[in-house]
């Protein structure tokens, strides 16, 4: 196996608030190999954000700190690196675009002058040189008359066309990781798979990686190599694209798929994942999952008095697993190449606790996905 | 980047009031929240404080000060402030005590007031002293603080026994109970002035923000012409519209409706601003979409979530009416001898050598600025309770 | 653009025409004589009709505007030339053209005022952006605390303060007023310039302290706001300095919309410091107000609150422009 690109290995990241501490990254452990899509999912609030921005040592400090574990890139450690080197990183290893492009860029510069910053703080290149570099990322991402768009401001274009504007500018030093922080959220629908497609194209072309931020399971089947779920500051599933849509382990990633429309079952209801996702200063204890998890409250029924306990959640009193209130599961490889946080699972308590690494690459080339159905992709597993 | 934000120090999802699935959370109303996050807001609660203590010396100024505002002792025209000590070449004492002043004539023949520090007046506390009403009501002569006196004639040399705390004024008159007295006129006139623009500016800034289209151009250009015309300008301009001399109780409402006419202008803005961007709220749409009528919007939608943005701006607007009154009665063409407001008693201050010689004078200008300074931390703790959208800024 | 400005010049003369007519209004309404002979009982009615005549007031209060505006002179010469004929009148109280008493006491407002200014915003932003970059650390502490005791401090009673230490204990700096009243006429050119400078400390500092604590404040706030943007961290993930960060991307963010104020300390040039001149007679336009309206003298204190509204036009005016040049997303099409 190749060295990862990128590895993030047992991150901790602590945020002071006024009414103590919160800890929206714990034990995160991801992989990136280079030429990998790595799709980080999850609900807002659930710490995918914060990881991202702690890989390049953006989260505020303070009320935010690096507790601890380690973002290695190239035998280097960047949470060790000194401030000025970790300066040159940003923009010229690692790029970032952002949900908003709406904000993403500076409404008092020109596209030109925020993109050729870039490109002259990283490469040592003349004014001329950097403007064509600017030009010609501009045409990179499918930006018609880039010399004319060089001397607009943010504010004449359309979210579309910003958040191409961001991708140039992110990929205009040939960067070996783009992070991409939710780029299609806010953007229309059409617009949504434009990007998503230059992405990959671009991608592609690059030979990056890119670390895709996303709650939308369509953007994960349609791109991702290989996913990890967060819920509540922590990985609770990992695995490949294809096995994570497959036979998804975790309660959790299963009431994510069950909350996605299928083709061809529009009469069946979709189910929502019950409750709401838990304020990060106040957990709960155990699996952090257990007040809305079917598959503990299902097995609860048939369970024996003492290993059953009620709850009270959003209201609704019922019955969880002891085990899963009392005891905070691993994650473990469950079946070979896939990890989940899980008592549950009939394998858990034999399963190794492994750092979770995948080389892999999706098998279903993207083009399919575009032509045929994702219902090929999302099989749901159903549970007896 | 929605995980971040969440997370930065302010955001209600750490905050307990906000609930959480996991828990019974207790359901209260608006201001029982707005009040519990006032509590946490450490200035605000100072302000308070202050507010509290200066309202209270003013309603019941007849049992804190020493002395009727208009008491005067002619021939102790602005005595210095009582040293209040607890030993002097006799010995030291429990009580507090004071020297009493005397009346010497030096050699050139002028008279001198001094303190005489062989004798010694008690300062007592709940004494007996001029009868008064309090609360308009209640007939007591019992006052907080008095001293003790010594015999007035003492060898053809007359002794005065009167406690001053901050001072005399040119009368004689004690600036501390002057102050106590004036806090009825400088601590209401503002607030009297502020709920009258706040009549006023609800009515013309309801109307036009809810309304818009003409009603809105009309009494916007109407506004606007109020404020092309310098604040201070207005307030003297609108001072000459009346006459020179009424009593008391006319200049008092005479300045409440100058205040208010001077301010509501910019206080009608203010809440039209706030109607436009909430009658573009979902619920306001929604319920104009259910066919309420316009009365019930106003009265069940848009007034109570306005209310507290208002309450705030309000605030935030009663140093100003303060300043108001203050300058013009420190100009003399407010509240006029010899009842007492913070203003008025400034006047003689701006004066270089009354200034010089009785410093003492600046007293009543200490507590207009703790007036002004607690009504601007209450302001800043309510907004950041009652309205983190900054809609009042 | 010239469209939009010539639009909203329009716009402003009607806004100043009707504010004008509300000001004469309230004038008229108050009580009391403009002639001073009129309390003088030795002389005859007749002299006062005679003077009340002369000056204009035994005509109906309509017409006596019409006079002042000018209107009156369109159609019959005999009347004086008004405002429309650039004629601001003549003083009831100086006898002497108002323009030229107003032009005489303008200087020393307009020096008061231009330099509080100047200091206010040299002193007031930088310390804004500094208490913002150390949010929640003591120097922000610090200053906010300040600004909070000078937002609430009234300038009069500064002002008096600072006369009772600096003026009559020290004598450090010369009692109010605009020059020392018996040595000025005998300095040299140098000698009256330190005399004018040493009278403006303690009006600059009064004024300029309390449009400080308030600027200190906004642009602290406006660069907090900033801070948060995306585009600031969009910036930090380029790999770009702090400093840049701060100084290039977020600066000019915060710093714009302060151009707004701007416009309205340029209208408070002329009326501003009204109060505080009063109370340290200090020869501006404040006394010139006050005693105008004192001895009720119509046209001054018309031109008086003219100019006032002028000066708020065209501030808003200017700043509106300035946005539009700083500011690629403002355009007034």
């Amino acid at each position: 196996m190749p060295d990862p690109l990128l590895a993030i290995k047992d991150l901790n990241v602590a945020f002071d608030t006024e009414r103590g501490q919160i800890r929206p990254v714990r034990d995160v452990s991801i992989d990136i190999y280079p030429g990998q899509i790595v799709a980080l999912v999850g609900e807002s609030g659930c710490g995918k954000s914060v990881t991202a921005l702690s890989i390049l040592r953006l989260i505020p400090q303070p009320p935010g700190k690096i507790l601890s574990g380690s973002v290695s890139m190239e035998g280097r450690n960047l949470l060790e690196l000194p401030e000025k080197e970790m300066r040159s990183v940003r923009g010229k290893d690692i790029a970032m675009i952002f949900q908003e492009p709406m904000t993403s860029l500076n409404p008092v510069y020109t596209i030109g002058d925020q993109i050729t910053e870039t490109v002259k703080l990283h490469q040592r290149v003349r004014n001329t040189e950097a403007v064509r570099i600017a030009e010609d990322a501009l045409k990179d991402v499918g930006i018609a008359d880039p010399r004319r768009r060089l001397n607009e401001y943010p504010h004449q274009m359309s979210g579309g066309m910003r958040q191409r504007v961001m991708i140039a500018m992110a990929l205009s030093c040939q960067p070996k990781l783009l992070i991409a922080d939710e780029p299609t959220t806010a953007l229309d629908v059409t617009i949504q798979a434009q990007i998503l497609e230059l992405l990959r194209k671009l991608q592609r072309e690059k030979g990056m990686s890119i670390l895709l931020i996303t709650h939308d399971l369509g953007v994960v089947a349609e791109n991702a190599d290989v996913v990890a779920v967060m819920y509540a500051s922590r990985v609770v599933e990992f695995a490949g694209v294809e096995d994570l849509f497959d036979r998804p382990q975790h309660p959790y990633t299963e009431g994510l798929f069950r909350a996605v429309p299928k083709l061809g079952d529009l009469r069946s209801r979709l189910e929502q994942i019950p409750g709401t996702v838990p304020n990060p200063a106040r957990f709960p204890g155990g699996c952090k999952f257990h007040p809305r998890c079917h598959r503990s409250r299902m097995l609860a029924q048939e369970a024996r008095g003492e290993d059953a306990v009620e709850i009270t959640s959003a209201g609704e009193k019922f019955r969880v697993l002891n085990r899963c209130v009392k005891e905070e599961p691993e994650l473990r490889e469950v079946e070979p190449a896939h990890w989940a946080r899980c008592h549950q699972l009939p394998q858990y308590d034999r399963a190794p606790v492994t750092i979770p690494k995948l080389e892999h690459r999706r098998e279903v080339n993207s083009q399919a996905v575009e032509e045929g159905d994702i219902e090929k992709i999302i099989k749901q597993e159903i549970h007896a | 980047m929605p995980d971040a934000g969440t997370l930065s120090p302010k955001q209600p999802q750490t905050d307990p009031l906000v609930s959480s699935n996991d828990e019974q959370v207790e359901v209260h109303g608006p201001g029982k929240i707005a009040w519990k996050r006032f509590r946490r807001h450490r200035p605000g609660m100072i302000g308070l404080g202050i507010l509290i203590i200066l309202y209270a010396m003013a309603i019941f100024a007849d049992f804190v000060a020493p002395y009727p505002y208009s008491d005067e002792e002619r021939e102790l025209n602005w005595a210095p402030p009582s040293s209040v000590r607890f030993s002097d070449a006799n010995g030291s004492s429990f009580r507090p005590f004071i020297h009493p002043f005397r009346i010497n004539i030096d050699e050139n023949f002028n008279t001198v007031l001094e303190p005489d520090p062989s004798q010694r007046c008690y300062i007592r506390f709940l004494v007996e002293g001029e009868p008064y009403k309090l609360l308009g009501l209640i007939p007591m002569h019992t006052r907080l603080i008095g001293v003790d006196t010594v015999p007035s004639q003492q060898g053809g040399t007359r002794y005065f026994s009167r406690l001053y705390l901050m001072g005399a004024d040119g009368g004689g008159r004690d600036i501390f109970s002057r102050i106590c007295y004036g806090a009825r006129v400088s601590m209401t006139i503002g607030l009297l002035g502020a709920l009258l623009v706040l009549v006023i500016g609800l009515t013309i800034g309801g109307t036009s923000g809810y309304f818009g289209g003409w009603i809105d151009d009309v009494l916007q250009r109407l506004c606007e012409m109020v404020m092309l015309l310098p604040g201070f300008y207005l307030l003297l301009l609108l001072r000459f519209a009346f006459p020179a001399s009424m009593d008391s109780v006319q200049v008092y409402f005479a300045v409440i409706l100058i205040l208010s006419l001077v301010g509501w202008a910019g206080f009608a803005r203010v809440i039209r601003g706030m109607v436009l961007s909430i009658r573009k709220e979902d619920y306001v749409q929604a319920a104009r979409a259910v066919g309420l009528s316009n009365g019930r919007i106003i009265a069940r939608h848009i007034l109570p979530n306005t209310m507290g943005y208002v309450v705030v701006a309000t605030t935030l607007r009663i140093p100003g009416y303060i300043l108001g009154e203050s300058a013009l009665s420190l100009l003399g063409l407010g509240i006029m001898e010899p009842t007492p407001s913070w203003g008025n008693m400034l006047n003689r201050a701006m004066d270089i050598l009354e200034l010089n010689q009785h410093p003492w004078v600046l007293w009543p200008g200490v507590f207009i600025f703790a007036a002004i300074m607690a009504f601007n931390l209450v302001g800043d703790g309510l907004r950041d309770a009652v309205d983190p959208r900054g809609l009042t800024k | 653009m010239t469209a939009y400005i010539i639009r909203r010049l329009i716009f402003g003369v009607a806004l100043i025409f009707l504010s004008s007519v509300v000001s004469f209004a309230v004038l008229k309404m108050s009580p009391g004589t403009s002639v001073a002979s009129d309390f003088d009982p030795r002389l005859s009615k007749e002299y006062r009709d005679q003077q009340k005549r002369l000056l204009g007031l035994d005509r109906h209060p309509v017409r006596q505007y019409l006079d002042w505006l000018g209107v009156s002179h369109l159609f019959n010469s005999q009347d004086r030339a008004g405002l429309i004929q650039g004629n601001l009148g003549m003083s009831f109280q100086y006898k002497q053209p108002v323009s030229k008493i107003i032009s005489s006491r303008l200087p020393a407002t307009l020096t008061l005022n231009i330099v509080a200014i100047i200091f206010t915003w040299t002193i007031a932003i930088p310390l804004g952006i500094y208490a913002a970059v150390k949010q929640y650390r003591w120097p922000d502490k610090v200053l906010s605390t300040i600004s909070f005791a000078g937002m609430s401090l009234p300038g009069f009673f500064l002002a008096l303060v600072l006369l009772w230490i600096f003026a009559s204990r020290y004598h450090i700096i010369p009692p109010g007023g605009l020059r020392d009243p018996v040595n000025h006429e005998n300095l040299s050119t140098w000698g009256k310039f330190l005399d004018y400078a040493l009278h403006l400390i303690l009006p600059v500092t009064v004024l300029a302290f309390g449009a400080l604590a308030e600027l200190q404040r906004i642009s602290r706030g406006n660069m907090l706001e900033t801070l948060r943007m995306q585009y600031v961290t969009t910036a930090r993930a380029k790999g770009l300095s702090e400093t840049k960060v701060i100084y290039k991307h977020a600066l000019r963010n915060a710093v714009n919309p302060l151009i707004t104020i701007l416009g309205f300390e340029f209208a408070s040039l002329f009326g501003g410091a009204a109060l505080l001149e009063i109370v340290i007679n200090y020869p501006g336009m404040g006394v010139l107000l006050l005693e105008g309206l004192r001895s009720k003298d119509q046209p001054l204190v018309m031109s008086l609150f003219l100019i006032g509204s002028v000066m708020l036009v065209l501030g808003n005016l200017l700043a509106e422009i300035l946005l539009a040049f700083v500011d690629p997303r403002v355009s007034y099409a």
